[in-house]
This record gives structure tokens, C-alpha cells and sequence, in this order.
């Protein structure tokens, strides 16, 4: 009956479910990607060769992180695509780090995203943003951003203590 | 040496802020490997200068 009354919202409602199937194999699919490219660069620095695979996908990874209308799935903590994109910034095994665009694009994209806890937990991103307020490796601008990044994170974590006391 | 964990001022925060800040950001010790590797290799540069 109901079909019958309201047949567009019926249909769209099963298009929205499509499209975020859709989405979420996109994801899926770019992950395992990301996890070979990262692997493939490490094979590479230490046959002494250039590391490209991930240069290569990083403008995939950063127009998903950009697009607003995908957010909550890039988001989901159980697609957890964080992770994948916490294995891009790590340094790799001879203890580098990434390329510097790897680095400048991703943590843009990251200043852009609402990050909440279940993500943080779910993806160990923080963990390697942290690394990177550490080193002293990164270039002085993108330390800062991390820094901040950090900094971000952490404020509704500690906030709780914060509103005990007062 | 660098300094270990976080550099947040603990005082007056309990254990569940505590915790969920060691798992978000790690213990300080999740990229020690790296870190290392840099301070060999800052040693040795400027041992060869």
C-alpha cells in the first residue's frame, strides 16, 4: 500500500542503498590498494629503488577524503579507511618517511575531517600523527599541522576532566 | 633523548581519559624503531663532517 501511495520515495530510498554499496566497495577496494602500495614501496626502498605506488594512488585517497558527500562512510569505524590511511603516513622500514606530497595532502585532508573518538580508536591514525609532532624529519609546516591535529584530538578526550573540576 | 609519551599535564585527569589517550596516541613507544633510526643517522652525519 504504502509503495503504491509514495512510489519516489520508495525507489529513491532503495538508489541511496545502491549508491552506498557502491561506495563502500570503492573504499573496500581502494584499501587493499593502499595496504599493496605501501608494501610495494617498502620492497622497493630496499632494493634501493624509488618509492612510487603510493604517489600514484594518493590523488584517489585525497579526493575520497574530500568528498563531503562520502564523509560518513571515509568516517565509519567499521570500513575504517583511517587505517589504510594511517599506513600511507607511516615511515617505512628503512625509516623514512613518505613522500613530502603524501604527507601535505593527506594531513590537509585530515584538518578538514570531523574526526571523532571511535574513529581515532578504530584507525590508530593518532598514533602516527603523534609520530610525526616526534621526528624530526617532517618539514616545519606539516609538524605544525600535526601538532595541531593532535592537539584537536585530544581536547574532547580531556575535556571530560575539565568539566569535573569546574 | 626524546622525551616518552604524551607531553599533556596528567594531573587532575582520570584513568578513562588517561587510557583513551594512550590509545588513541600510542604509549610513545609505537614509532621508537623510526626514531631511533633517525638519531643513528643524525649521529653519523655528523660524525662525517
Amino acid at each position: 500500500d504504502n509503495a503504491l501511495k509514495n512510489p519516489t520515495k520508495r525507489r529513491r530510498k532503495k538508489d541511496d542503498i545502491d549508491l552506498e554499496d557502491q561506495i563502500d566497495e570503492q573504499i573496500a577496494n581502494l584499501k587493499v590498494a593502499m595496504e599493496k602500495a605501501c608494501v610495494a614501496d617498502n620492497e622497493a626502498r630496499e632494493n634501493g629503488m624509488a618509492a612510487t605506488q603510493k604517489l600514484k594512488l594518493l590523488p584517489q585517497v585525497t579526493a575520497l577524503l574530500e568528498r563531503t558527500s562520502v564523509q560518513d562512510s571515509v568516517l565509519d569505524p567499521d570500513i575504517n579507511f583511517l587505517q589504510s590511511v594511517k599506513y600511507f603516513l607511516e615511515p617505512l622500514n628503512d625509516g623514512s618517511l613518505p613522500a613530502y606530497n603524501i604527507q601535505r595532502d593527506i594531513f590537509n585532508a585530515l584538518t578538514k575531517l570531523p574526526i571523532n573518538k571511535e574513529v581515532l580508536l578504530s584507525s590508530g591514525i593518532g598514533k602516527v600523527v603523534y609520530f610525526y609532532t616526534r621526528s624530526k624529519r617532517p618539514q616545519p609546516g606539516i609538524k605544525r599541522v600535526a601538532e595541531r591535529l593532535v592537539g584537536e584530538w585530544s581536547r574532547p578526550i580531556l575535556k571530560r576532566t575539565d568539566d569535573y573540576k569546574k | 633523548p626524546r622525551d616518552k609519551g604524551l607531553a599533556v599535564d596528567a594531573t587532575g585527569l582520570d584513568k578513562d581519559a588517561l587510557d583513551d589517550m594512550e590509545a588513541i596516541f600510542g604509549n610513545g613507544e609505537d614509532y621508537d624503531w623510526a626514531l631511533e633510526m633517525e638519531d643513528v643517522e643524525e649521529d653519523r652525519e655528523r660524525a662525517e663532517q
